[in-house]
């Protein structure tokens, strides 16, 4: 989750107007309650974690604005106008300062070419003037250090979150002042033949293969426009580069603490992403003391920003019923309030009765409220979740139930630790090291394997078919404890299954099929699945998951007389307490071979199952010495592997 | 040796026996495993009666009655017993206050690294001076670049330090070309016997550099040698001294102690090794805790695949198909040859998430990304597959599910790739967020974790959403916990009720249990962990 750093000076400054003492202490205590969660709190600076829901908080801007309608001290919506464009800029410009650009108040608009509806269609835009003030003596507009510190840290986030990391939305800031003229238009130019002076490069000018090779945000963000044959850009009225997004803006435009006032462009693949971009963007400028005045928008289907706000309906029967708080129409309006909302009234009950329906504005900067559960949601926010006190749900006559397979593990764990074995835990998800290499097992070409894409970590690669390779291997791992050492594990394992429906039980693999031959001889080193396609089926799904999940048992016993006898004798006690032992049958050995087992010290394991014949339900065997000495193991070992008979089913 | 009861431990594989002290008897043919014995810590009573003594006890008290007061090594070698035997017999002979160690601490010194090194074994400073008055009468004196040169210049820039220091040589220039000469003063001549010589010689007198006490040393002599840099060594050892009480001069050792009416009588207070159990992992314990505490607050347990697909991980769950969430980065994809066949929900459903994501919150959908397979990232895709079987009408309904879940991660202290996760839903009449918050205030009640409290915060499939804060009293802070909230309608279509929900990892509460503070412990199969770990909060129980 994102995280911002706040300066309690600056928080407190931007929470409490003038006269209202409001405490460090009490806002550390109150912040979690908005959904931050403090990270750090050096008493100077506190960095919490918002949730990516919430964007406006990206800034201390944003979180002043949370806290004081949480704390009681401005209610309802932020004031968001839009002023009336040229003629009101036109009112309030400031006589002599050059460079400004409405020269011509008509022409305040951007343009939108066709040629970019393929690449990045979506433009939108607003102009931010800055309302002076006297700082340090003199006069000036509102952008200082930390301010823009708290934009460039929006501006991240923006583009990491809602943006998608700029392939969805990315967010253009530019001096006003600098633009010499308008229309802007917004194209696709030809990248060999353009050239402009990248932001941060020292003002030389550069082509665009240039600038996607040599700048930073070129070779992190290239690929976003490469594969078009042209690049989008937005020039101004005498051709001058204003900004290539969502790569990189122009050095000319550059915003800096002189600015005075700023074009905010957002561009994009969703029209709805952009323009809730631009109304974050936009507020958090207006709290921070910025002017707005629109921008025209037109062409190639895209509109000047309506940023208006939009009107929900919340029921009070459905807020009591989910929250249970017992709240009437004016405190759940009240609530409303304070999570900087507008409620407008109670419908046509006129407040009375659960039928109440109370209606509210909803800012465009709250793009994370889109129904009426999220307003629900706000309700309980600004009754103060510390307020909310816990009941507890009428006891239930009858208990829960067990599945069948967690109660037949159950009956497992206490046979093999009555035997005096130490249950051991491995991840499904392990590597080919571990399932073939040191099991002395060929590896099987990569299409046969189980293998997820792009894992972080080599060992956590592919998934298992077996448990008694990872066995072997926890006991390299304690060769210097003292023996005799006992495990066993339970867990599941996972193997391809064929489409449309390997659900059969009883079903005999092809020998084909089998992946694991050791010097290409005739091993039978397969389970007869208990059930096929188990895993990622649905109830009553027609088996279309191409891997099946089987629960399995594997135990390996470690010294120096460890032999076939007793891991024969130690499965025989476990089969005899596992509660389906009258569906079992009879348990028969026969030679066989498998790779993890010494040849001439190896069986497989027959049960006699009730309904589905003979099947092999795993193998037992002393471990192969060179798998032993392959992990530096100096006593033996013996043990064995089973997949689970397919519980009853579950009612 | 007295008559005791062999035991024979046949769990061990092999046999070993121990004797009626219980300790095993070192016999030929025993492999040498390691048994622990576990000292208790606490003085038996004194053995009035039938005091029982080993083989081992009766050695040792013959030869301290022959020598008393002894080292432990000077002991092995009279008792002819093995430094470990001897160790042993003296700290069962103290318990049984038959026997008293004493300690004593005596400086040792002994050459260091550079003292080993000297050349021709003589002081720097001896050498320079021997090379000054082997010259003839020593007047003419020699140049430094020639004794520079017969000792090297590390060597004669030691020596030098000490003869300048003492004033044992003047310099002067020396005539044309010569540069500066040295010659042994006249007004100063060195002693005979350097500061620190008769430490060295006696040092270099000892057989192998063996320690000499610092007591038959003259002592200035000693603080000259030491403090020139790595020529000598002192240490401080402890020597013990082992010696016999009262009551063991007054035993009669040869007829085997007062075994006076009580023949074959058995130290029956002597520590015994432990024997070796089998034990459920210690995660699978507290799991099965859980499981209980669900069952018993009547909760049913559901079941389902690890691997799923897209649509049940993430898109019926509403998270975006551009979500960060969904990137191979942070999930774990079969690749594509693993492509389901079709979405196995219903049309109906499929549509409707369809439209929920193209239509309420203008994403893009496309039903393929949403047949892709995944490692689960948590159980959530299995209590939903559930809720959403039940019949149309079904009534009031408690279910929860256990299992493995997958993130793409760095496994470090505090991340795996692969772990534990609890989830619970109800769908029952009247239950609200203050329900929620209740079933979560007695869950960590049940688990020994009373103080709770709540924290709004956001997930994309619950509104409104919150997670829980349990205070721990070991770590006397707040902990974040479980996540929960109530579903989305858009989740949960279809369903009369509102769906509380709530879950997390199972490995962070069985840390706090276990007192770990790196998660790796429980998938790293260490056996002596897994014979010993034990919890540091107690079972509290439904």
């Amino acid at each position: 989750m994102p995280v911002v750093e706040l300066s309690y000076d600056r928080l407190l400054r931007l929470t409490s107007p003038a006269g209202r003492r409001i405490t460090k202490e009490v806002l550390s205590e109150r912040l979690p309650y908005l959904g931050l969660d403090i990270e750090s709190d050096d008493g100077d600076t506190v960095r919490v974690e918002y949730s990516p829901n919430r964007p406006d908080y990206a800034t201390d801007i944003g979180v002043s604005m949370g806290l004081q309608g949480i704390l009681g001290i401005k209610k309802g919506p932020v004031p968001f106008a839009v002023g009336r464009g040229t003629r009101g800029a036109r009112g309030r410009s400031r006589g002599g300062k050059g460079g400004d650009a409405g020269r011509d108040g008509a022409a305040r608009k951007i343009r939108v070419s066709r040629t970019v509806s393929g690449m990045r269609p979506i433009l939108t835009g607003i102009i931010a003037r800055g309302r002076r003030s006297s700082r340090r003596g003199e006069e000036a507009g509102p952008l200082d250090d930390a301010l823009l510190r708290q934009l460039v840290t929006l501006q991240e986030d923006l583009h990491l979150g809602l943006g998608r990391n700029r392939k969805k939305v990315a967010i253009g800031l530019h001096d006003l002042s600098k633009i010499s003229g308008f229309p802007l238009e917004y194209r696709a130019v030809a990248p060999e033949r353009h050239r402009f002076a990248p932001l941060g490069g020292g003002g030389s000018e550069m082509t665009i293969p240039q600038i996607l090779r040599e700048t930073n945000a070129g070779v992190a963000y290239g690929h976003l426009i490469s594969g078009f044959g042209k690049c989008p850009v937005i020039l101004d009225s005498d051709g001058n580069t204003v900004s290539m997004p969502p790569v990189i803006n122009s050095d000319m435009t550059a915003v800096t603490t002189d600015t005075a006032d700023v074009l905010v462009e957002v561009t994009g693949t969703s029209r709805y992403a952009a323009e809730s971009v631009l109304a974050i963007v936009a507020v958090t400028l207006h709290a921070a003391g910025f002017d707005l005045e629109p921008v025209a928008i037109e062409g190639g289907g895209n509109r000047t920003p309506p940023l208006e706000p939009r009107t929900m309906g919340v029921s009070l029967r459905k807020t009591n019923d989910m929250l249970g708080l017992g709240l009437t129409a004016p405190e759940v309006s009240a609530c409303l309030e304070r999570c900087r909302l507008l409620p407008l009234g109670y419908g046509a009950a006129g407040g009375h009765g659960d039928d109440a329906v109370i209606s509210c504005v909803v800012p465009p900067y709250r793009p994370d409220i889109t129904s009426e559960v999220d307003l629900i949601e706000e309700v309980a926010l600004g009754y103060g979740t510390w307020r909310i006190k816990p009941v507890l749900l009428p006891p239930r006559a009858f208990g829960g139930t067990r599945t069948a397979q967690s109660r037949t593990l159950r009956d497992i764990d206490a046979a093999m630790v009555g035997m005096g074995y130490l249950e051991a835990l491995n991840s499904g998800l392990t590597s080919s090291r571990v399932l073939y290499e040191m099991a002395g097992r060929a590896t099987p070409r990569p299409g046969r394997l189980i293998a997820t894409v792009e894992s972080k970590s080599s060992e956590h690669t592919i998934l298992r078919d077996s448990l008694l390779p990872g066995l072997v291997e926890s006991l390299s791992r304690n060769i210097h404890e003292a023996y005799p050492q006992r495990l066993f594990e339970t867990g599941t394992v996972f193997s391809r299954a064929r489409q449309g429906g390997g659900g059969r039980p009883g079903r005999r693999r092809r020998g084909g099929d089998n992946s694991s031959n050791r010097g290409g001889g005739s091993s039978d080193d397969t389970y007869d699945r208990a059930r096929g396609a188990g895993g990622a089926g649905a109830p009553g799904s027609g088996g279309q998951n191409l891997v099946a999940e089987t629960a399995h048992v594997a135990a390996v016993s470690a010294h120096a007389d460890s032999s076939f006898s007793e891991a024969k004798s130690v499965l025989q006690s476990m089969l005899d307490a596992m509660s389906y032992g009258g569906r079992v049958g009879q348990v028969r050995t026969v030679a066989a071979s498998h790779h993890m087992f010494a040849d001439g010290r190896c069986a497989k394991v027959l049960v006699a199952a009730a309904c589905a014949g003979r099947r092999v339900m795993g193998y037992v065997g002393e471990i192969d010495p060179k798998i032993l000495s392959a992990y530096r193991i100096r006593v033996a070992a013996a043990g064995f592997e089973l997949s689970l008979p397919e519980p009853a089913p579950q009612r | 040796m007295p008559r005791g009861i062999k035991n024979s431990c046949l769990a061990s594989g092999t046999v070993c026996s121990y004797d009626a002290c219980g300790h095993r008897v070192l016999a030929g043919g025993v492999r040498a495993h390691t048994i622990t014995f576990i000292t208790f810590g606490r003085q038996l009573p004194s053995m009035s009666k039938a005091t029982v003594l080993h083989a081992i006890e009766k050695k040792i008290i013959s030869s301290l009655r022959d020598k008393p007061a002894q080292s432990v090594t000077e002991l092995s070698k009279s008792a002819k017993l093995s430094i470990d035997q001897t160790r042993r017999g003296v700290e069962w002979l103290r318990h049984k206050g038959l026997a008293e160690v004493s300690e004593s601490r005596e400086a040792v010194v002994s050459l260091d690294r550079n003292g080993l090194d000297l050349p021709d074994r003589v002081l720097p400073e001896r050498k320079l001076l021997g090379l000054l008055s082997a010259d003839g009468d020593g007047e003419d004196g020699r140049t430094i670049d020639s004794l520079k040169d017969a000792m090297g210049p590390s060597l004669f820039g030691a020596a030098m330090g000490i003869v300048k220091k003492n004033g044992w040589v003047e310099a002067r220039p020396g005539r044309a070309g010569r540069g500066t000469v040295l010659a042994m003063s006249r007004s100063a001549p060195p002693p005979s016997l350097l500061p620190g010589e008769a430490t060295l010689l006696a040092l270099q007198g000892s057989r192998g550099n063996a320690p000499i006490s610092a007591k038959s040393l003259d002592a200035d002599d000693l603080r000259a040698l030491l403090e020139r840099p790595r020529l000598a060594r002192k240490d401080v050892v402890t020597t013990k001294a082992v010696a016999l009480t009262g009551a063991a001069e007054d035993l009669d050792v040869l007829r085997g102690g007062g075994d006076d009416g009580m023949p074959g009588a058995i130290d029956v207070g002597a520590d015994v090794p432990h024997a070796p159990r089998g034990r459920v992992h210690p995660l699978k314990d507290v799991i099965s805790e859980i499981k209980e505490i669900f069952a018993t607050m009547g909760f049913s347990e559901v079941s389902g695949g690890m691997i799923q697909t897209c649509f049940w991980n993430f898109d019926a769950l509403l998270t975006p198909q551009d979500h960060p969430s969904r990137e191979m980065q942070d999930t774990f994809y079969l690749d594509d040859r693993f492509l389901a066949g079709a979405a196995d929900a219903s049309p109906g459903h499929v549509r409707h998430v369809a439209r929920v994501h193209s239509g309420t919150w203008h994403q893009r959908w496309d039903e393929r990304e949403a047949l892709r397979m995944v490692l689960r990232t948590h159980t959530t895709c299995v209590t939903l597959r559930h809720l959403m079987s039940l019949p149309k009408d079904a009534g009031d309904t408690r279910l929860f599910s256990l299992g493995r879940v997958f993130r793409n991660e760095k496994t470090s202290y505090k991340h795996l790739a692969e772990f534990t996760q609890v989830e619970g839903v109800v769908h029952e009449k009247g239950s609200t967020i203050r329900s929620l918050m209740g079933i979560q205030a007695e869950f960590y009640r049940r688990l020994g974790l009373p103080r709770v409290k709540f924290w709004p915060t956001f997930f994309p499939y619950t509104e409104p959403s919150f997670q829980s804060m349990v205070y721990n009293e070991s770590l006397g802070k707040w902990v974040e916990l479980f996540g929960m909230g109530v579903f989305h309608p858009h989740v949960t279509r279809g369903l009369r009720y509102p769906v509380l929900a709530w879950g997390g990892g199972v490995e962070r509460i069985a840390m706090l249990k276990y007192g770990l503070d790196d998660v790796r412990e429980f998938y790293a199969n260490n056996v002596r962990w897994l014979r010993s770990a034990r919890r540091v909060e107690g079972r509290a129980g439904p």
